[in-house]
């Protein structure tokens, strides 16, 4: 079903993103007189589709979320952008290759100039955020900002085309849903989510700079989520940026029903790092969601498979203590890797719950203490082929953690044959 | 989903999207050779006159550009010196000779504010 679901919604994003092209031939096609001009056209409209179409694939869509991941979404926007890029190159080289016209007074050039760099601003500031040394809120505004640039950029170039009739109307409807998407994310629905608002009842330190905020509902009946689901967390504003985050549901959703969350956030930057350690219980925070794929409410498994690196043990934690709110007698295997148990968080927890559940957990630590029962180094190829159970053929495997053991998980998981739709994985390092 | 399931999935889509492209070019290749070719000219009949600058204009230029764009950075004091620049930028720019470049050029010149 979910496999139908992925099918469908990326049939109509090939749509979207081909429908310009194709009223384009209709309209503008005739006058396309050799290779080189109707090869650049093509590629101008590509290129114009799909960065206007970029803002819906980051958009709070429940629906899109449930059927991908969000970080599946994150990562086809990033390879999206590379090939809009792409295709905006093959419409200069195709139709102006001399490089004195892109300079060129007439507004064509300039426009198109225009959005060549704010396009180009776009990718070399996401793709280098950390090296440039932007914390995640300034990139964020200035993504934004750039984004809505390109799209004023685009259709200013596109207007002497789009003339008058389907094509306008088809440029103008592309830029509009473009913009709008941007201002019902931004303005709209936190308007909308702060008639549901959530306080913070405790701000728990766990340890290993990690902070539990458990959330209560306010006059709402809370949220209906699945284990391992993430939300939108938004606290007060810091001057005219608002601060939203995507965190991982900690706590069980039985857990009173949803009206109570149990957040746990890892001080990783100065959001993490000054603002959450100084929230006070009263204090009124914003909450979007659920989001996600990375549940196993959505998979018939007969036993799970955890693997977690860090912070990426708080979904795993959400999945274990629903199992256990809900009496499910499934095996699981819990692999968790750490510096030290003092950096891993939840582990004593972790390890009452064995009693249960029908759970093993397997602690892998880089430095572990003189007695200590638990893997030594790091998850390997090796560790992971020795404990994991011999007969995967009925287990799905959930994966959360850093990037270099994300990719050594997918790695081993087509060594060992297990089919992509019995691993799922969560990525939470994508910007 | 996997991020190779990921990755492949937008390599194929951006393949997809460039065979498009390649494609629309062929289209466009195709419609210009098969327009009728020109009947050689012989003594009972005429040579075809050479075409105008705004036929010219009509039929290699006006699919990227607008006349009201072009035309007034013709004039004025810089007018001429423009001129001279762009005969210089149309021969590497489309597929005219100087001739048929010279006749876009005094077409463009000669419209009116």
């Amino acid at each position: 079903m979910t496999q139908m679901r992925s099918v469908a919604w990326f049939a109509v994003y090939a749509l979207a993103v081909l429908a310009p092209l194709l009223v384009a031939c209709v309209v503008r096609g005739p006058s396309w007189s050799d290779f080189r001009t109707g090869f650049g056209a093509a590629s101008g409209w590509l290129a114009f589709a799909l960065f206007a179409l970029e803002f819906g694939l980051v958009t709070h869509v429940r629906a899109a979320a449930a059927a991908f991941g969000s970080d599946a979404l994150l990562l086809f926007h990033r390879a999206m952008g590379f090939a809009a890029l792409g295709f905006c190159a093959l419409h200069v080289l195709a139709l102006s290759p001399e490089p004195r016209s892109w300079f060129a007074s007439s507004s064509l050039q300039r426009s198109g100039l225009f959005a060549v760099l704010a396009a180009l601003a776009l990718i070399v500031t996401s793709v280098w955020r950390r090296e440039l040394r932007w914390s995640y809120e300034l990139w964020l505004v200035a993504h934004r900002a750039l984004a809505v640039a390109l799209v004023v950029f685009l259709a200013w170039h596109l207007a002497p085309f789009a003339g008058e009739g389907s094509l306008l109307a088809l440029v103008a409807t592309y830029s509009a849903l473009a913009l709008g998407a941007l201002l019902v994310q931004r303005f709209v629905r936190p308007a909308v989510l702060a008639q549901r608002a959530w306080e913070v009842v405790e701000n728990r330190d766990e340890g290993a700079r990690t902070r539990t905020l458990v959330l209560r509902a306010v006059g709402h009946d809370g949220l209906r989520f699945a284990p391992g689901q993430f939300v939108w967390l938004a606290t007060e504003r810091t001057g005219w940026v608002a601060q939203e985050h995507p965190i991982s549901i900690a706590s069980s959703p039985e857990l009173d029903g949803g009206r109570t969350l149990e957040l746990a956030i890892k001080a990783l930057g100065d959001w993490s790092s000054a603002t959450v350690p100084a929230l006070q219980p009263g204090a009124r925070v914003r909450v979007d969601g659920p989001f996600g794929a990375f549940t196993p409410d959505n998979c018939a498994a007969a036993r799970l498979v955890l693997v977690a690196g860090g912070i990426g043990v708080t979904p795993m934690r959400s999945i274990l203590l629903a199992m256990r709110d809900r009496g499910d007698r499934r095996p699981v295997t819990l692999f968790f890797a750490a510096r030290c148990r003092a950096t891993a968080m939840f582990a004593d927890e972790l390890e009452r719950l064995q009693d249960e559940l029908a759970l093993e957990v397997v602690f892998v630590f880089e430095e572990p203490e003189p007695g200590e029962r638990c893997e030594t180094g790091l998850l390997s190829a090796e560790l992971l082929r020795r404990r994991l159970p011999a007969d995967l053929r009925f287990a799905h495997v959930f994966v959360c953690g850093p990037a270099p053991m994300m990719e050594l998980f997918e790695r081993l998981a087509q060594e060992l044959g297990l089919p992509p739709a019995q691993v799922h994985t969560e990525r939470f390092d994508m910007v | 989903m996997r991020v190779t399931t990921v990755r492949r999935t937008a390599a194929g889509f951006g393949l997809a999207l460039l065979a498009c492209a390649v494609l629309v070019g062929g289209l466009a290749q195709t419609r210009r050779r098969s327009a009728p070719a020109e009947a050689p000219s012989t003594e009972a009949t005429p040579p075809p006159t050479a075409p105008s600058g705004a036929e010219l204009w009509a039929a290699h230029c006006a699919a990227c550009h607008e006349v009201e764009e072009l035309a007034p950075q013709l004039r004025g004091e810089r007018g001429a010196a423009r001129a001279l620049e762009w005969i210089e930028f149309l021969e590497d720019h489309g597929e005219g000779d100087t001739r048929e470049d010279r006749a876009v050029l005094a077409f463009l010149a000669g419209q009116k504010d």
